[in-house]
């Protein structure tokens, strides 16, 4: 093994973290602005994504490099494959919090802070950004029951979000404009699509550490058939 | 108790076990060089032997045909069997083993004869009685060199390329119509595009023979062979046993063992 080949995939493994760290400022960040109605950071973070594109592209170039030029097998071609697939997830993940942003710098007129909370965007926006943050971690550390449990806390967001529909749509429970409920409508359907997104990784870590395929239920069809 | 990390000795798509080394063990001298190995090898298989310098991967590949007997001290224990039998059996011809066993070296050694007569050398002292003509053109196919020496099969061997020269001793090796084809480093004094053309002769040859490969070339392992076996040198004897015996598909993306893991990696060797 060269002294190249494992400082590429030192680099490979800083720059997957470094845009997983934008990607969970990035979202903290616009959940932030979202319960405090601040349009002009919204504005800023909308901006902000393209930092993310650009590390995208820099971590599918690197692993192409790794590829072409090492021919990683076993462990450190998981990692390889694991990288591609990551760093489209952080980065499907940075455009959903931009529209997220999006959406708070149109909510008109704002809706205020105990009300989000009511209709409980707080703590799914909490589940999103633990997910992420413990999908980071067990990349990190290559923990793979934690990033099976990230997996399990999916489901938490999924309810929310199909709570928050079912109340918007049958009652107007929450006494919003039409405008308003198809903003937050949209908000929580972003939020879902981090957590699935985050589920992803997760899954890339278990195949990372483990060598296994748990995603849609295939170790379970593996054992069955 | 079963090494479970020897997965292809439990048996592989229920293909036909064409030879098996059982517990064998073979000395040069006092010297133990490989220890206690068992392995199966399937019917119309390339089976690849990788590991690195000094792990007894080429002693190993010799104990299949008996060509370990011709160096002094040498001597085994344990057996190899092909189609069941006992190939170091009292009433064996070591002579009759290597015809039906045949083998191709690292560096190409063609006599220095023509080409046809390279050929057709073996078949000749085993006295062969069709039509030789024939028989030189079919080998030469087989190899893949037909097309390129048709026209002067009167040419000395030695005359043609590097990669020609390995592909016409495949030739001479498949003329005298061996049932396993043992091969030691075939591509490693060749260009990328020679060795490329042993490759893919290689995927057509294991629809009529089986293949023993030994290699350094860890992606040459991975692209032609369907299984393999990886050995290393235990570090208190300093000996070469076996450590892991799989599809090529799954040592080399999800290895059980971490010394298998290290060394494809390149951590060690």
């Amino acid at each position: 093994m060269t002294k190249r080949f494992v400082q590429e995939l030192e680099n490979l493994r800083n720059l997957l973290l470094e845009m997983g760290s934008v990607v969970e400022q990035q979202i903290s960040g616009v959940v932030d602005a979202l319960m405090r109605n601040d349009k002009e950071l919204a504005r800023e973070l909308v901006e902000k994504d393209e930092e993310i594109d650009d590390l995208e592209i820099r971590i599918d170039q690197l692993c192409e490099e790794i590829i072409a030029l090492s021919q990683p097998v076993a462990a450190d071609l998981r990692l390889i494959v694991a990288g591609f697939k990551m760093s489209n997830d952080l980065e499907r993940m940075g455009d959903q919090a931009k529209n997220v942003a999006i959406e708070t710098i149109h909510m008109d007129p704002p809706i205020d802070k105990p009300l989000l909370k009511k209709m409980r965007l707080d703590v799914m926006s909490k589940f999103a950004e633990d997910m992420l943050s413990d999908a980071l971690d067990s990349f990190v550390h290559g923990d793979a029951p934690q990033a099976k449990s990230v997996c399990e806390m999916d489901d938490e967001v999924d309810d929310i979000n199909l709570y928050l529909i079912k109340k918007l749509s049958e009652d107007n429970g929450f006494q919003l404009s039409h405008s308003q409920r198809i903003g937050v409508i949209l908000i929580a359907q972003n939020l879902e699509r981090i957590g699935d997104l985050a589920t992803n990784i997760a899954e890339d870590v278990i195949f990372l550490v483990k060598a296994k395929v748990i995603k849609h239920g295939y170790e379970q069809y593996q054992q069955d058939s | 108790m079963m090494n479970q990390a020897l997965v292809m000795n439990k048996g592989y798509d229920g293909a036909t076990v064409k030879m098996e080394s059982q517990n064998l063990s073979v000395y040069y001298g006092n010297n133990l060089a490989v220890k206690d190995v068992s392995m199966k090898i399937y019917e119309n298989t390339i089976t690849a032997l990788i590991g690195p310098s000094g792990c007894g991967k080429s002693t190993l590949l010799r104990s299949f045909n008996r060509m370990n007997e011709l160096i002094p001290g040498v001597h085994i224990e344990g057996k190899v069997l092909f189609h069941g039998e006992d190939l170091n059996a009292r009433d064996v011809d070591p002579v009759a083993v290597r015809r039906r066993i045949g083998m191709v070296f690292q560096k190409p050694n063609p006599f220095p004869k023509t080409i046809y007569d390279n050929v057709a050398f073996g078949p000749r002292i085993y006295g062969y009685q069709g039509n030789m003509d024939q028989l030189v053109e079919e080998s030469l196919k087989a190899a893949a060199l037909w097309d390129e020496v048709r026209d002067q099969l009167d040419s000395n061997g030695l005359e043609l390329s590097g990669g020609q020269q390995q592909r016409l001793c495949i030739a001479r090796a498949i003329a005298v119509k061996p049932e396993v084809i043992l091969m030691d480093e075939p591509t490693s004094a060749l260009d990328p595009i020679a060795a490329g053309k042993i490759e893919d002769l290689l995927q057509e040859l294991k629809e009529q023979y089986t293949i023993l490969i030994v290699t350094h070339n860890m992606q040459q392992a991975a692209r032609v062979s369907d299984l393999t076996a990886f050995m290393m040198i235990e570090k208190e004897e300093r000996t070469g046993v076996l450590v892991e015996y799989n599809r090529t598909s799954e040592l080399f993306t999800n290895p059980i063992v971490d010394s298998t893991q290290d060394y494809i990696t390149g951590r060690f060797g």
